[in-house]
Formats: structure tokens, C-alpha cells, sequence
């Protein structure tokens, strides 16, 4: 209710939300806040998120959330154009932060994949990799996640709103395992697990199902990805498996990447 | 804190409580108005969690622990121990979780008319009886004590916790792999710091447990059970199962030099070696029973008219926990490991006049990698020897 009657008494923030290649997922999150998305439109004024409203309002703009990879030589442009009329600059998702699941490109051929999926190759114009945002302008915060967490979503929201930082923590999936109270699934059951390498914010929901983790909010801070690999094949995983681990929705994640890419040397190496 | 009746050593005699009547403490426990915490079996691990009665105790199990791997299973050794209540150690949750919870909010804020108001939101901790604690969690009980409750800040909610928390003790029979209380200078049995202990004894038609008590709580539920003396038999029995644990235990390096060595070892090669292994994932220090470390957060709505602030479990393996004006202090593994173990094993004797470690392995077990402190404190040991000259020594 205060939200409101400070939103009419002050000049409120302006978020603009963009999308580059992406499946929406995470913008979509935005919405899905039901509850609280009453109070967000009350704290900011939404100047541009075609998913939501046709209202557009120039930048520019406070907040800008942008979702999606770099893929097109048009978006390697729009992206500058976003940047200049930006103050904050937030990615939000693994395409955004890490080139997404479309970054398993970067490790093949696009043009092979061009001609393969497309009756008209010829009117396709992209680049041979997808990449983060950051690769190309100055990002002021990174959301992690496939698709991103709404409560870490909406905390980075109220923090910029309050000229706060956001309390997202950059730790180990296993912390939040273990302050859920979930018993170590790779220790009790043996499953490979990405966990210990992995970014939190989702709350640890795969080992709670009994699943390993699938390292969705990419490489948590100072992250040893060798030696959860050596792990994984101490459980019986060959050098393509732990190729897998790694190349998943942040193939394209620095660390994760030089880890697949190592395993993919070792089983060129035993090949000899 | 009425320190008298929690935390003494025996005060009662030992008397035998039939395996049939375990029940029949618990129900007494809990027409005491306790709630009733103890071991069961969730996804293949023996947690410690709410438990209705005796019925919901994991009966014939046993447990396999090694560095970085855990399994539980009925019957699982191949020995007959069809029906023992607490042939298995200790899980991967500890009384921290209990004394010490994972994540608190430890106030609230309101502003209005531009005034902030405060409060502190009332703890929801009932009566709580935990039920199965071995040595090794009452030694941890002792450390949190002087850390949280004896020192020059006591923290009022851990105060009113463990006043609120009865501690029923168990006798370790079967001690696993990474179990290595005795090196610490406790366990496999209870010493100390129950209000009820129990010995089991025997299976089948012998199955039966060694019962005495601790304190004036202990003592009450006593008088209300059907019991008997305990025979020279009993006793012996019990002193028999306490020796074959000791036996399993006596195979670990010995560890009486830990403070020493740590103290001495911050240049050692082998901080390098770990940090090639150690993930800085943080499972061991948020399994270990006395790692005390939270972090604050302050959270604020839209509005910023209000804001809680929690206090969450943090772990020294991570960036934040160093983090000062400008940075981390600790951004390599190598100090990070270092400053754990060195805390842990060593500095804890200057800041607390005891060590941080009760030998409870969980550290060693519940590191997804297994990472051995034991072998570790070897390793920097051996490492000394080698690099001090002749002379020095
Ligand atoms: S289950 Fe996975 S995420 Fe959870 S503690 Fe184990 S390794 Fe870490
Ligand atoms: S350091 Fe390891 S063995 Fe010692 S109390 Fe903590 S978890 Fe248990
Ligand atoms: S010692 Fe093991 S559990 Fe602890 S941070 Fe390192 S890898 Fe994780």
C-alpha cells in the first residue's frame, strides 16, 4: 500500500526489460511474482516489456533487465544501443550470463547445423557462437539460473529500488542442501552430482528429488571444477559423461567449458 | 541456565530397562510435554528429525561410513542384530541443526512517521527431547556451550534452546571408518552431558539396555519406568561392547599433537596439495557440529518501510566470510582450508581453552570428494619433519 503512495509522491525508477536469444523463460519469471507484482509495478514504472505491456516509454531507464545470448550481428549492435541508455545493467539467466543451452554451438559447427535445420540457409544470418552478455558491454549484475530463481528476481529488483545490494549468495549449491536439511545424494547414493561446483539460488530442488545437480546457475565463485571431475570418474563416469556434466545450460561458462573441453582432450589422448 | 541438572556427569545408579519398554520412555518422555527428535531413515541416511515413538526408530540397521561416501541398510553387515535400535553412528545432521538452526530471523523492522520500530520476533522452539545423541554430539553440545552460552556474548536463543532441550545419550557400538572420537579424548561411550544414557545390550531374547541418569529430568523419568538392577553380567556386557569399539577406534593416527603441529604449519606445501581437491563447497563445516559461523543479512520490502534481518549458517570456505573493505582476505583455497582446519584443530585451544573438533567424522564423510582431516594432519606433520633442519629440531 506504501509502495503506491510513494510511487505517486516520488519520481519512480524505470525498468525496461530486453530480450536476445532466449526462450522467454526468465522474463516470464517477472510475471509469475503474482503476488508481489502489484507492488513491483507501484515501486517502478515499467517503460519496456513488450511480455507485459505495449507501452513504451524512451530511455533512459534505471533498471534494465536483459535476457538472452548474444547470437546475430544485429543483436551484437543492440545491445551497445541498450548499454548507453541504461544506469544498471542487470542479466538475468543462464543465456544471458553464460550463452545459454544454444552455446552448445560453440562447440560444433553452426553452419553444418544452419544447413541441417533450415530449408533457406542462405537468409539466416548468425554469428558461430553464442555468447554472454558481458562479452560485449559492462554488466553491473549477474542473475544466474535456467530459468533464474523469482524471489532472487525480485530481491535484485527491491535492492536496486532501495539503493541496496542484493543479498544473492554466490556459494555452493551443497550450502543450501545442507541448510534445507537434504543428506548428500553423491556421498549416501553415490549419483554424480554438480552441486559443489554449482552457483546457489534454486534452493538445492534437484538432490531434494533425488537428483544430481544439473549445474543450471553455472560456476559458484572460485569454483574447482577439476576435482569434482576427478570425483565423477572415481563413480564410474567416462571422460563423455563428465563432457556432459559440464556442457549443459552454462556450456559456455568459463569454467564449465575448459572442464568439458579437458574432458573431451583426455578421451582424444586415450584414443592414441 | 541451570547448568546443575543439564550437562553432569552420572548421578544415578545403572539399572536395565527391558528393549520392550524403549517405548515406554518415550511416551513418558513426551507426556512430559517434550517433543520427540531422534534417528530415522530419510533418502538412505539416518538423520536426526521429528519421530513419533519408538516404532519410527531405523531397528536393524547398520551403517558404512568412509571419506566421501555414506550407506545405511537393514541388516546390511550380514550380522545379526535383528531389532538393535542404535547400531549405527552418527548421520549427516548433528544437534547444531537443533541448538543452532540454519537460518534464523533474528529481527524485524518497521518505519513509520519516519520512526523505525524494532522487535524481535519470539523463538518457536518447543520443548524438544533428542533422543540417540552419541559422545561425540554431547562433547559438540559442550563446545557450542562455551562458544555460544560462556563466553562474553551469550546468545540468548541458543541459552533458552538447550534449557529447553532434553539429551537422551546412546553408547556407541559399532563405531564406523571415519569415526575417530577417542583421538579427541572422548567417546565411543557417553561420559557426559545426558540426561538419560542408554547402553544396548544383547538382541533377541537378550536384547536389553543399561539405563542411568544424568540429571534431576533424567532421575523423574526413571522413577516412572519398570526397571531393575543391573547384574554383574549387564555390566559386563556393556564393558565388553565398550571395549570392541574402543578396538575399532584404536586403528586411527594418533592426533594429541594437533595443536603443535597447526600452529606451526601455515607455510606447509600441503595447503597447496588440498586446495587442489578441496572444493570449497562448505559441506564439512556445515556438517560439523560446532562450526558456529552465520552471516547477517538484511532484507528490505518494495516499500524499504520494512526489513528483517536473518542470520543464516555461512561457512569459512566461502568469499563473504573473509570479505573486508576492498575484498577477501581468503581468496585462494589453500588459506581457506588452512584457516578451518587451523581453527578447528589448533587456534580454537587459545580463543576457547579446548579444541574445536570432537573426532565425530563427519567432515571426513560428508566431504562430496573425502577429504580426511586425519590423514591431512598426518601429511603436514611428516611435511615438518622433512622441511625443519636438523638443527632446529
Ligand atoms: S547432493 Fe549435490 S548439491 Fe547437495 S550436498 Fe551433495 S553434492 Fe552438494
Ligand atoms: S571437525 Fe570434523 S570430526 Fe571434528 S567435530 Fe567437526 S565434523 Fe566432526
Ligand atoms: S574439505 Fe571437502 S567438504 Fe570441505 S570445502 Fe573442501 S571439498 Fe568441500
Amino acid at each position: 500500500m506504501s509502495a503506491r503512495k510513494k510511487a505517486q509522491s516520488n519520481k519512480k525508477p524505470k525498468l525496461a526489460v530486453f530480450k536476445f536469444a532466449s526462450c522467454d523463460g526468465c522474463q516470464l519469471s517477472l510475471l509469475d511474482c503474482e503476488d508481489e507484482l502489484l507492488d513491483v509495478a507501484g515501486a517502478v514504472d515499467i517503460a519496456y516489456f513488450p511480455e507485459a505491456t505495449r507501452a513504451v516509454m524512451k530511455g533512459p531507464w534505471d533498471l534494465t533487465l536483459v535476457e538472452g545470448s548474444i547470437t546475430t550481428p544485429h543483436d551484437a549492435e543492440r545491445i551497445h544501443q541498450i548499454r548507453r541508455q541504461s544506469k544498471m545493467l542487470v542479466t538475468i539467466g543462464a543465456c544471458a550470463t553464460a550463452g545459454g543451452i544454444q552455446a552448445l554451438r560453440n562447440f560444433g559447427n553452426v553452419n553444418a547445423y544452419v544447413s541441417a535445420v533450415y530449408a533457406h540457409p542462405e537468409y539466416i544470418e548468425t554469428l558461430r557462437t553464442s555468447t554472454p552478455i558481458a562479452d560485449h558491454v559492462k554488466v553491473d549484475f549477474e542473475l544466474n539460473g535456467c530459468p533464474i530463481n523469482k524471489y532472487q528476481l525480485l530481491e535484485v529488483i527491491n535492492a536496486t529500488v532501495n539503493g541496496r545490494r542484493p543479498n544473492i549468495n554466490p556459494n555452493s549449491v551443497c550450502a543450501e542442501c545442507k541448510l534445507r536439511g537434504t543428506s548428500c545424494i553423491m556421498v549416501s547414493q553415490g549419483i554424480p552430482c554438480m552441486g559443489p561446483v554449482t552457483h546457489a539460488g534454486c534452493n538445492a530442488i534437484c538432490p531434494f528429488y533425488n537428483r544430481g545437480c544439473f549445474g543450471c546457475y553455472g560456476p559458484k565463485e572460485a569454483t574447482n571444477t577439476a576435482a569434482v571431475a576427478t570425483r565423477f570418474r572415481e563413480l564410474g563416469l567416462n571422460n563423455e559423461d563428465v563432457m556432459r556434466q559440464f556442457r549443459m545450460f552454462t556450456a559456455a561458462a568459463r569454467e564449465f567449458e575448459d572442464e568439458s573441453v579437458a574432458a573431451e582432450k583426455f578421451e582424444a589422448e586415450s584414443l592414441i | 541456565m541451570e547448568t546443575s541438572s543439564v550437562g553432569n556427569t552420572n548421578t544415578g545408579s545403572i539399572h536395565v530397562l527391558a528393549a520392550a519398554d524403549l517405548s515406554a520412555l518415550l511416551e513418558a518422555i513426551v507426556a512430559e510435554g517434550y517433543r520427540l527428535v531422534g534417528p530415522r531413515i530419510r533418502n538412505g541416511t539416518a538423520v536426526l528429525d521429528e519421530i513419533s515413538g519408538a516404532a519410527q526408530l531405523p531397528r536393524g540397521y547398520r551403517d558404512s561410513q568412509r571419506p566421501g561416501e555414506y550407506r545405511i541398510s537393514a541388516n546390511g553387515s550380514g550380522e545379526t542384530n535383528a531389532g538393535r535400535y542404535f547400531d549405527y553412528v552418527v548421520g549427516p545432521t548433528s544437534v547444531k541443526r537443533f541448538l543452532y538452526p540454519p537460518r534464523r530471523k533474528v529481527l524485524e523492522a518497521e518505519r513509520s512517521g519516519g520512526q523505525w520500530k524494532i522487535t524481535e520476533p519470539a523463538d518457536d522452539y518447543p520443548p524438544t527431547a533428542i533422543v540417540g545423541l552419541r559422545s561425540c554430539d554431547l562433547a559438540a553440545v559442550r563446545i557450542l556451550d562455551r562458544v555460544l552460552l560462556n563466553d562474553i556474548y551469550p546468545d540468548p536463543v541458543y541459552a533458552a534452546r538447550r534449557k529447553a532441550t532434553l539429551m537422551i545419550g546412546v553408547d556407541c557400538a559399532h563405531p564406523s571408518e571415519t569415526c575417530f572420537c577417542t583421538s579427541m579424548g572422548g567417546g565411543p561411550s557417553v561420559e557426559s552431558g545426558y540426561d538419560l544414557n542408554l547402553t544396548e545390550l544383547g538382541d533377541g531374547a537378550t536384547h536389553r539396555f543399561l539405563i542411568a541418569a544424568g540429571s534431576d529430568r533424567g532421575e523423574k523419568l526413571m522413577a516412572s519406568l519398570r526397571l531393575s538392577t543391573a547384574t554383574s553380567d549387564d555390566l559386563a556386557a556393556g564393558a565388553a561392547q565398550r571395549k570392541s569399539a574402543e578396538a575399532a577406534l584404536a586403528q586411527n593416527p594418533p592426533m594429541q599433537d594437533a595443536r603443535e603441529v597447526l600452529a606451526n604449519a601455515w607455510n606447509s606445501t600441503r595447503w597447496d596439495s588440498i586446495a587442489q581437491r578441496c572444493m570449497a563447497c562448505a559441506n564439512c563445516t556445515m556438517s560439523c557440529p560446532t562450526c558456529f559461523c552465520v552471516d547477517i543479512e538484511d532484507e528490505t520490502d518494495l516499500t524499504g518501510e520494512h526489513a528483517d534481518r536473518w542470520q543464516t549458517w555461512d561457512s569459512c570456505f566461502t568469499m563473504g566470510h573473509s570479505y573486508v573493505h576492498g575484498g577477501a582476505v581468503r581468496k585462494e583455497t589453500t588459506s581457506r582450508y588452512r584457516q578451518w582446519m587451523t581453527h578447528k584443530l589448533s587456534s580454537w585451544h587459545d580463543q576457547f581453552e579446548m579444541s574445536g573438533c570432537t573426532g565425530c567424522g563427519r567432515c571426513i564423510t560428508w566431504c562430496p570428494v573425502g577429504i580426511d582431516i586425519r590423514e591431512e594432519l598426518a601429511a603436514i606433520r611428516t611435511d615438518q619433519k622433512t622441511d625443519v633442519p636438523e638443527a632446529a629440531q
